[in-house]
């Protein structure tokens, strides 16, 4: 990819609120990063942890109960929070495209491909139909899908030639950053492998960003640069991938490394985290993964983490400064069940 | 690990769609058999015969040396003591009007299990605690919405071993709960199948988990077994081309080791429009001229591994 360091994105103290009968979900609570020309990024977090919720707010499509409740997301230094609809809808799709979470259920049943990719040209350009349809000709090539196949109905598509299209479709007006939530979740291994390739070959030549949204390290192993881990609404660990799915820093993320498992090397035993991820209907003020964490004491529980700099970027931990202690005893299964030892 | 074979299935042909196209294979109490393949290769069809939840075209199926192919509706009720089964979805399996006292209530009610109600009250409380669910008391009086997808999941084990089955049937069990309590899951079933000499089946399109899980692997595809043997060596010496190309889709979370999609073309073919000779020869890379016209017979590699690849003909 043609890196730079243009920051093209740039969120500050993100605060996404939803309204419900019993009170207010503080779904993503003083959400921070940065986003350079060229890079993919990879959002890492299970059910809840927000990053749905922080898709949906970049693009300003959150549900009619869904309140930004602060901060600023800054594209190309323009606050996204602050524009006007006519400006957002260029944004969108123009400037900032999304491949949705079940993508093949989001083509329109009743319309040929070609068609839907014209249309979607044609609502933000002013070319004619014939210049429309040679682009949607040249994005199917892109993405590896016959030409012919723009005469036909999504329901003559397989499931990985309907992601490809929605690929496609994502791609067409040369947006500056795409986001990706869960673009392979509902695909076989094999299917999966060859849009991962060919998302990695798209890649080499786009000058734009991709944002991925997934809870699949493997996935985000295979395309992206840099990782973002989401826990309860906020992220606790920001940095390269490459360090991270080698030597994380945060106990949740070192977690997430033990339980997944590998057809690669010697089989190693499956370590889970006990309890489930926590209510964000009046969160408790301090460290979200301190109740299932392992390392936690007092202060964990009552004080928000601090953000600690790390050479590649952040994280949030009160025991940062033992990292290596931690990471010596997260091998050990005795270690992850609740109650046990105390570090 | 016992020595006598529960389950043998024998040369099941289905005429029009053939969804299972002569697979065979047994499965001994205290061992597990992973069923691995993607959409379409016939493993769940294959897990609902088993259970006799469809009726075979052709061939046996023997548990416990009982000949249950063509069951009549009395047996059934008795080889349902037997054979269970968890389903994928925790959402859609258990019952949203019954509490999980009913939940489990149920099976013993059935099949006469229980000598009085506080007995059966202790059963549900010991098996709650089986799987992780403890104290009982605060499980029994709740709806399964109350509940979260790891904990449904966890009822669902624990009503289909409530009646002491023999063989235990898991259709992708983990696949829609968060990364993070999958293992959980998994351990659990683990240690429920020793500690209870099960016979299992699981059944999942992630290798990875089967790996985990499973004595032994068998590999589908478009409804015949190309490759089965010892969980290891399946995965190390991947005999069958389609063995190969699955193995090296599985994306792995080292970002040094990037997946290599070189070795396969195309898609599945459609199972109603299936192609002459080896099923998979068309998208082969070391496809022969034999593997157009003749199906591959099982060859036996190596001691208990099967391979159906001409690459193996002894010949």
């Amino acid at each position: 990819m043609i890196q730079n360091e243009e920051i093209l994105l740039e969120v500050k103290n993100l605060k996404t609120y939803y309204k419900i009968s019993t009170g207010i979900i503080k779904a993503i609570d003083n959400v921070s990063f940065q986003l350079n020309r060229g890079e993919t990024l990879g959002l890492i977090g299970e059910s809840g942890c927000g990053k749905t919720t922080l898709i949906k707010t970049i693009l300003r499509i959150l549900p009619s109960n869904g309140l930004i409740a602060g901060g600023i997301i800054n594209y190309k230094g323009n606050n996204i929070l602050k524009m006007d609809s006519k400006r957002i809808n260029k944004l969108r799709w123009e400037e900032i495209s999304l491949i949705p979470q079940s993508a093949m259920n989001s083509l329109d049943p009743v319309y040929k491909l070609g068609d839907q990719i014209v249309e979607t040209i044609l609502a933000h350009e002013s070319i004619s139909k014939k210049e429309a349809y040679k682009r949607s000709e040249k994005v199917f090539e892109i993405v590896g899908l016959g030409k012919n196949r723009l005469k036909d109905y999504p329901h003559q598509y397989s499931g990985g030639m309907k992601q490809r299209a929605v690929i496609a479709m994502s791609l067409v007006l040369n947006p500056e950053i795409i986001i990706a939530d869960e673009p392979t979740t509902a695909l076989d291994v094999v299917v999966q492998a060859q849009i991962l390739s060919k998302i990695n070959n798209i890649l080499e030549n786009y000058k734009g960003s991709l944002i991925m949204a997934t809870h699949d390290i493997s996935v985000i192993a295979q395309t992206c640069i840099k990782i973002a881990v989401m826990y309860g609404g906020k992220i606790v660990e920001f940095g390269k991938a490459q360090r991270i799915l080698k030597k994380p820093y945060h106990p949740y993320m070192i977690a997430m490394k033990n339980a997944f498992p590998s057809v690669i090397g010697k089989k190693k035993k499956l370590i889970s985290i006990s309890g489930n991820p926590p209510s964000l209907l009046n969160p408790s003020e301090g460290c979200r993964f301190a109740p299932r964490c392992p390392f936690s004491f007092k202060k964990c529980l009552s004080v928000s983490p601090n953000i600690y700099k790390t050479s590649d970027g952040y994280v949030t931990c009160h025991r940062f400064d033992e990292v290596d202690k931690l990471q010596y005893y997260s091998e050990k299964e005795e270690t992850w069940i609740q109650g046990k030892v105390r570090i | 690990m016992g020595s006598t074979a529960l389950f043998k299935f024998r040369e099941n042909k289905i005429k029009y769609l053939k969804a299972v196209d002569g697979i065979s294979f047994t499965i001994d109490r205290g061992e597990t058999l992973g069923l691995a393949g993607e959409s379409g290769c016939g493993k769940t069809t294959t897990a609902k015969i088993l259970l006799g939840l469809y009726k075979p075209t052709q061939g046996k199926i023997l548990c416990n040396a009982m000949d249950i192919t063509n069951i009549t509706k009395k047996e059934l009720k008795t080889f349902r003591q037997n054979a269970q089964m968890i389903f994928q979805d925790p959402y859609e399996s258990l019952n949203p009007r019954f509490k999980i006292k009913e939940t489990l209530m149920e099976p013993l009610l059935i099949h006469k299990i229980g000598k009085t109600n506080k007995n059966r009250l202790e059963i549900i409380s010991r098996i709650l605690n089986d799987v992780g669910l403890s104290p009982a008391r605060n499980y029994i009086n709740r709806f399964p919405h109350e509940l979260s997808g790891g904990q449904r999941q966890r009822i669902a084990i624990a009503r289909a071993l409530i009646i002491n089955p023999v063989f235990l049937v898991a259709d992708e069990p983990v696949s829609m709960l968060d990364v993070s309590i999958r293992a959980g899951i998994l351990n659990l079933l683990k240690k429920l199948i020793v500690k209870n000499n099960l016979a299992g089946l699981y059944i999942s399109h992630d290798i990875s988990f089967i790996r985990y899980l499973c004595d032994r692997i068998a590999i589908m595809y478009l409804g015949r077994i190309v490759e089965i043997g010892r969980a290891e060596e399946v995965i190390s010496k991947r005999y069958h081309p389609y063995t190969q190309v699955l193995f090296e889709a599985i994306p792995s979370p080292d970002p040094n080791h990037k997946i290599n999609i070189g070795k396969i073309k195309g898609g599945v073919s459609d199972p109603i429009d299936l192609p002459e000779g080896c099923r998979f020869h068309n998208r082969c890379v070391r496809c022969m001229n034999i593997c157009k016209k003749e199906m591959p017979q099982s060859i036996e590699v190596e001691n208990n591994y099967w391979v159906e690849c001409h690459l193996y003909n002894k010949n």
